[in-house]
């Protein structure tokens, strides 16, 4: 890369990063619309935990020894580390990966799995579930128990 | 004389010493296998036809990485893999970031949901600026090892700076999102650390009640914001440099060790801050451990 075509690239990117972080932090305020800078490094803002749900799903299922465990274990990709979060944000995405998860564990055994789906208020009460919900998995699908 | 232009450039040009950016290498292609590597072995869990997907990043990949023959795949998840590998040890370092880069964006554009985290926005540019410059192979590889040139190994400024930017812009603007979004006046840091056990904070966390007190959550709220905001800047001063380093360190440790976050996050952003450092810092950290370093 020649010494101009260098420093142009340079430039280009730091405006294009400081263009990106404006776009996801003011550019709704200012402009009333997000922009669309086409590299995909720029397509969403940088943080996670600046606004956190207030109501949120605890997911697990009985286990043979009638005992709960993270409904987590049941999703064949292991994600290192963090296989509850993981689920978690992709059910709060997409709640059609309970039914997906439902789907994978129902083949993988013969008889019935019992889903339970704790709901918290936690501007309400942090340490119990506002509402507490059985689902039974098997190979027909999900469906109220 | 130098011009201001050289100046203003001068971070992003010449040389510097190798070894931060080999051990960001090894850390982020690192990285990169622990997140991508499970659905790439699990293919027909995660990319056979009739399986639930979601539409992350390219909807064009969506469409047709989705109606793939299956052997071609694996032939992609192969090779991805492999050339994610070749990155770490440092073979053929460059067509290989080409070849992960544009593999792994093709399979997470195929399917988010194994693979979603806001992470693979750091990710994507790093890839994106490791297919361009090239480098970071100057240390701690088989590249290296190859071509056994005689002298002090260096390298240019241009990969390592502009990663460095990439990462401290990302830490500096979640600072300012979190100031956007009323922290800390909110304690969402105490909504979050009041959360079931189950839902993003460790179990040690949720076992530890006198952490979800008002008093901590809110301090560390402020601290969040102090090391978002502060240390971006506080890197690039040389004064600063190693004790904010230290903090900035201990913060990123705090938040894996705290929250059940993809540890591809923690390699990004941990060792992305080595590249602060150039050799008048690691010559002083070596004679601090008691290891003069020439």
């Amino acid at each position: 890369m020649s010494r101009t075509a260098r420093r142009i690239f340079i430039a280009v990117w730091i405006l294009l990063g400081l263009a990106g972080a404006l776009d996801q932090t003011v550019a709704l305020d200012v402009l009333g619309r997000r922009l669309d800078l086409v590299l995909p490094n720029l397509r969403y803002g940088y943080v996670m935990f600046n606004r956190n749900p207030r109501t949120v799903q605890v997911y697990s299922y009985l286990g043979k020894d009638g005992a709960r465990h993270p409904l987590s274990e049941l999703v064949p990709t292991p994600a290192l580390g963090y296989s509850r979060a993981r689920m978690e944000m992709n059910l709060l995405g997409d709640p059609d990966d309970l039914a997906e998860i439902c789907y994978r564990a129902a083949r993988a055994t013969s008889s019935p799995l019992i889903f339970v789906v704790d709901e918290y208020r936690l501007d309400d009460d942090t340490h119990h579930p506002s509402r507490t919900v059985n689902l039974r998995c098997d190979t027909h699908g999900l469906a109220p128990r | 004389m130098a011009s201001p232009l050289d100046k203003l450039f001068a971070p992003f040009e010449g040389e510097r010493d190798p070894l931060p950016i080999a051990i960001f290498r090894i850390a982020f292609f690192g990285g990169l296998a622990i997140h991508f590597f499970p659905a790439l072995c699990h293919l027909d869990d995660n990319y056979a036809p009739g399986v639930l997907r979601s539409d992350e990043w390219s909807h064009w990949l969506f469409v047709h990485v989705g109606r793939l023959p299956h052997a071609a795949l694996e032939a992609a998840a192969l090779v991805t893999m492999l050339a994610v590998l070749m990155c770490a040890v440092g073979l053929f370092t460059r067509v290989a970031a080409i070849v992960s880069g544009l593999g792994l964006y093709a399979f997470a554009s195929a399917n988010g949901l194994p693979v979603q985290t806001l992470a693979l926005l750091d990710a994507w540019a790093i890839l994106i600026l490791w297919m361009i410059c090239g480098g970071g192979e100057a240390a701690l590889s088989l590249d290296a090892l190859r071509r056994r040139k005689a002298g002090p190994r260096r390298e240019p400024k241009l990969l390592s700076s502009l990663i460095l930017f990439q990462i401290l812009i990302a830490v500096f603007f979640s600072g300012i999102e979190k100031l956007l979004a009323g922290w800390p006046g909110s304690n969402e840091m105490g909504l979050l650390f009041s959360y079931p056990k189950g839902f993003l904070v460790r179990d040690w966390l949720w076992a530890t009640p006198w952490l979800h007190g008002a008093i901590i959550t809110r301090t560390l709220s402020w601290l969040t914001l102090f090391v978002e905001l502060g240390t971006p800047i506080l890197l690039l001063v040389r004064r600063t440099r190693l004790a904010a380093l230290l903090v900035y360190e201990a913060f990123f440790v705090g938040i894996i060790a705290m929250l059940e976050v993809p540890p591809l996050f923690y390699f990004i952003f941990a060792f992305g801050a080595l590249l602060a450092l150039d050799g008048t810092d690691l010559r002083a950290i070596a004679t601090r451990l008691g290891r003069p370093r020439r």
